[in-house]
C-alpha cells in the first residue's frame, strides 16, 4: 500500500552557475538565467508505502506529518529565494534531489517514503526516488 | 504489430460520499485525540476520485484491452451506485468494524472489482488510486504479467 501526499510552496530562483561564463548561462539556461530571477507554484507529492495500522486505518497520522513537512521543509522555502538556501543550481532536478535528502533524514525512523516528486509547472515533473 | 502486446489503461470515475474516523478500540478521548476534526460526531465528506488500472493484452481485431462501455457499466454499478452519496461507515457492510480510510477503501475497491474485471476477458485489475482530495491518495498495485 502507498500513500501519496501533496505539498504546495512557492517560490522564486534563478538557474545560473559561475561555472560556466554569462554567455553560457543564458544559452543553457535560457530565460530561466535572467537575472532578477522568476517564480512558480510549486508542488510536492511525498510517497509512502507500508501497512495501515489496524486500529487507525491509517498508514501515518496526516497532521503529525505535515507538521514535520512544515517544519523541516516547507518552513524553509515557501517565499523564499531558493537560490539563498540551496548550494546547487536550483534546477528540478537538484531541488528534488535536495528535499528528498531533508525528508529522508526526517523520516529516518518512519513512515517509509520511497520518492519524493517536485511539480515545477504542470509540464515539469521531477522525481527522486 | 505493435512489439507491446500487454498494457494498462486508466478509466476515472468519482463519486461523493461521507465518512467518521472513529474507532470502538480507542476511547472517546482516544478517538478525539488521533483522529481530530475527523471524528466529529456527524462525520464530513469528501468529492472522491478513483483510478482504475486495468492490464492485459491488446485484442488485435478491436485495438483494445477492454471494452470501455463494459468497464463503466461495471464501476456504475459496483463503485457508484453503492458509494456515491453514500455515509460509509453505515452503508457499507465491509466499514462496519473498520475504519473507512482512504487506505482501507483502497483494500475495499480492490475486493470488490478484482473477480468481476477478471471476468471481463483477459484482463485483469493492475492499479486503485483513490484520491480523497487534492492533497491525499492511496493507492494498491499489482506488478505487470510478462
Amino acid at each position: 500500500m502507498r500513500v501519496g501526499r501533496i505539498y504546495r510552496f512557492e517560490a522564486s530562483h534563478r538557474l545560473h552557475t559561475s561555472a560556466l561564463a554569462e554567455n553560457e548561462n543564458v544559452e543553457v539556461y535560457g530565460k530561466c538565467a535572467n537575472e532578477g530571477g522568476h517564480g512558480h507554484n510549486y508542488e510536492l507529492v511525498l510517497l509512502f508505502e507500508g501497512e495501515p495500522d489496524p486500529i487507525t486505518g491509517m498508514l501515518f497520522d496526516r497532521r503529525k506529518v505535515d507538521r514535520r513537512v512544515q517544519e523541516c521543509l516547507i518552513s524553509k522555502v515557501d517565499h523564499r529565494h531558493l537560490d539563498d538556501i540551496i548550494d546547487e543550481v536550483t534546477t528540478g532536478e537538484n531541488l528534488a534531489r535536495v528535499f528528498k535528502n531533508w525528508l529522508d533524514e526526517e523520516f529516518a525512523g518512519g513512515p517509509r517514503l520511497v520518492s519524493v516528486e517536485l511539480v515545477e509547472t504542470p509540464r515539469n515533473h521531477f522525481v527522486a526516488s | 504489430m505493435p512489439a507491446t502486446s500487454r498494457l494498462r489503461i486508466l478509466r476515472t470515475v468519482r463519486f461523493c460520499a461521507g465518512h467518521r474516523y472513529h474507532s470502538a478500540a480507542l476511547s472517546e478521548e482516544q478517538n478525539r485525540e488521533v483522529f481530530g476534526a475527523c471524528n466529529r460526531p456527524h462525520g464530513h465528506g469528501h468529492n472522491y476520485r478513483l483510478e482504475v488500472g486495468v492490464e492485459g493484452p491488446v485484442d488485435p481485431v478491436t485495438g483494445m484491452v477492454i471494452n470501455l462501455a463494459d468497464l463503466d457499466k461495471l464501476l456504475r454499478k459496483i463503485v457508484v451506485e453503492k458509494l456515491d452519496h453514500s455515509f460509509l461507515n453505515y452503508d457499507v457492510e465491509y466499514f462496519a468494524d473498520l475504519i473507512p480510510s482512504c487506505e482501507n477503501l483502497v483494500r475495499y475497491l480492490w475486493s470488490v472489482l478484482e473477480q468481476p474485471i477478471a471476468e471481463l476477458g483477459e484482463c485483469r485489475l493492475s492499479l486503485i488510486r483513490l484520491w480523497e482530495s487534492e492533497d491525499l491518495y492511496a493507492e494498491l498495485e499489482k506488478e505487470p504479467s510478462q
